[in-house]
């Protein structure tokens, strides 16, 4: 939710430097790419169940080469299963919303539900899997709140948009 | 690869961040907000803690007419118990109309470029493949995408202010320039979208109203009553003209808001929105396959669904920080920046 911002010092990878440099940039410029200005991956949701929050497994052709599909279906798969647990219908969602009705909603202000507390866990997961997954391979998962929850958007921090 | 460096720091808005917009040359020292540089028409009170829509008097008149209506009541004394069941309905009816005039109904936040522009190039290959030689090679704007859903096709129309697909429900509010969640409708009553997070609020609200509207007409007539019973009934209506006035408002209050409560709950029950009912998404007569794939099959389910549910999170980051470089980028239309999308 803060403000994000991110560099990729690219001095101790010689492959990387070689799109930068024909972009014309000085030298100072060449270790930090921000990450809007890299090439980005949408995956999209998936309706086919209605309105409720998932991914779609389908993976993107961009990503050939990059990732292999059993890890980024292994991740999306995950992420759907908790946005469903964040989002189905259980008693304590029920007891939550009658608690707040009861308080003429002042709970709300003090009390965080179920699903915030399911979304710190998605980010969490979402940087861990960027830690341990996702960055070793040049690409960085963005978490979805941040976009909307309406894609999900993966950055290829190896590569300069437009020079693809 | 693994040693390369990525500093990913989304949790810390301190003192990287600002070294870095001084570097680019745009080192103003206070950091806005997002909301502050929001293109929807809402209106932010609080830093951006809370979400309106720009006609607040609405809220304000509705205000003072349930003040008008139930005081005067409050202040009767029949039984101790009346006027404490009358001030927790008014307590809740406050609660509810609070919650549904000042949080977010669901705005989704607009696309970013990369993703307008992604979603540009995919609909131009598209059309492309697809050889339209009606206009070869001119550029039109996305126009929809159609998704099956639990097996009925609906089309998703393309947003040319938001620049995405509409997610399935949404619709754009021409008042608040925004698109949507669940769209039900814009109500100038509470000043504010009615949408996928603040419909219970506004169903629960209508609900207590007409309750709270039979409660003190019943009260009113008791009290009429109970004094016929004393006296002859001329005199009971002459000492209590206050009470008759307090009733035909309640009676004129009842027709309009009991009418909108069982109306609601009918499509409470169907887990239906106004906006698909006035459109007739779900009449067969308009359309060959009719089902609603959003009904959870019950009308109990539904219920619970729509009024219990979880209370989903507000999508647009108010009270984030503007990145420096990015909100510049993102004032662009994708009209200026479509030279960068390769032709093939
Ligand atoms: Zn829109
Ligand atoms: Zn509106």
């Amino acid at each position: 939710m803060n403000k994000r911002r991110l560099f990729v010092n690219n001095n101790d990878n010689e492959r990387l430097n070689e799109p930068m440099k024909n972009a014309g940039q000085k030298m100072d410029d060449l270790s930090r790419i921000p990450v809007n200005q890299c090439p980005k991956v949408f995956v999209q949701r998936d309706y086919t169940n209605g309105t409720q929050l998932a991914f779609t497994t389908k993976f993107p052709q961009e990503l050939e080469g990059k990732i292999d599909v059993q890890t980024f279906q292994k991740t999306v798969t995950k992420l759907n299963a908790m946005y469903e647990e964040a989002e189905t219908l259980s008693g304590k969602t029920y007891c939550e919303s009658c608690l707040a009705c009861l308080t003429a909603y002042l709970s709300y202000i003090c009390i965080s539900t179920h699903y915030e507390q399911m979304l710190k866990k998605i980010r969490a997961y979402v940087n861990e899997q960027n830690q341990n997954v996702y960055q070793p391979r040049g690409l960085l998962l963005i978490d979805p709140v941040e976009r909307g929850l309406r894609v999900l958007e993966i950055c290829i921090l190896t590569e300069q948009a437009g020079g693809r | 690869m693994a040693n390369s460096k990525v500093n990913h720091s989304p949790q810390k808005p301190g003192a990287n961040n600002n070294t870095a917009a001084m570097g680019e040359g745009q080192g103003s020292n206070k950091l806005q907000r997002k909301w502050e540089v929001y293109p929807g028409r809402n209106k932010f009170f609080c830093n951006g803690r809370i979400v309106s829509s720009p006609d607040i008097q609405g809220f304000l008149c509705c205000m003072a007419l349930i003040i008008v209506t139930d005081c005067p009541y409050l202040a009767v004394k029949v039984h101790p118990v009346i006027p404490v069941v009358g001030g927790v309905l008014f307590i809740l009816i406050i609660g509810c109309l609070v919650q549904t005039t000042f949080i977010d109904p669901g705005i989704i936040p607009r696309a970013t470029l990369p993703e307008a522009l992604e979603t540009d190039r995919l609909y131009q290959l598209e059309c492309q493949n697809q050889e339209n030689a009606a206009n070869n090679g001119a550029y039109q704007p996305p126009r929809y995408k159609e998704v099956m859903i639990k097996g009925r096709q609906f089309k998703l129309s393309y947003c040319q202010t938001c620049q995405m697909y509409r997610p399935p429900r949404a619709s754009h509010c021409s008042r608040c320039n925004n698109c949507v969640e669940r769209f039900d409708h814009h109500c100038p009553m509470v000043s504010n979208c009615i949408g996928k997070r603040n419909y219970r609020y506004f169903y629960l609200f209508v609900t207590f109203t007409a309750l709270m509207c039979c409660y003190v007409l019943g009260c009113n007539v008791a009290v009429i009553v109970l004094r016929a019973k004393d006296t002859d009934i001329g005199e009971a209506f002459k000492k209590s003209a206050g009470s008759i006035i307090e009733g035909v408002i309640c009676l004129g209050c009842l027709a309009s808001v009991g009418g909108l409560s069982c109306y609601h709950s009918m499509l409470v029950c169907k887990e239906q929105t106004t906006n698909e009912d006035i459109k007739g998404t779900y009449n067969p007569r308009k359309f060959k396959d009719a089902s609603n794939p959003y009904s959870h099959g019950n009308f109990i389910t539904n219920c619970c669904a729509v009024l219990c549910g979880p209370r989903h999170p507000s999508l647009i980051d108010r009270r984030g920080f503007v990145d420096p470089s990015e909100d510049t980028q993102a004032i662009v239309d994708t009209a200026n920046a479509r030279g960068r999308i390769p032709e093939s």
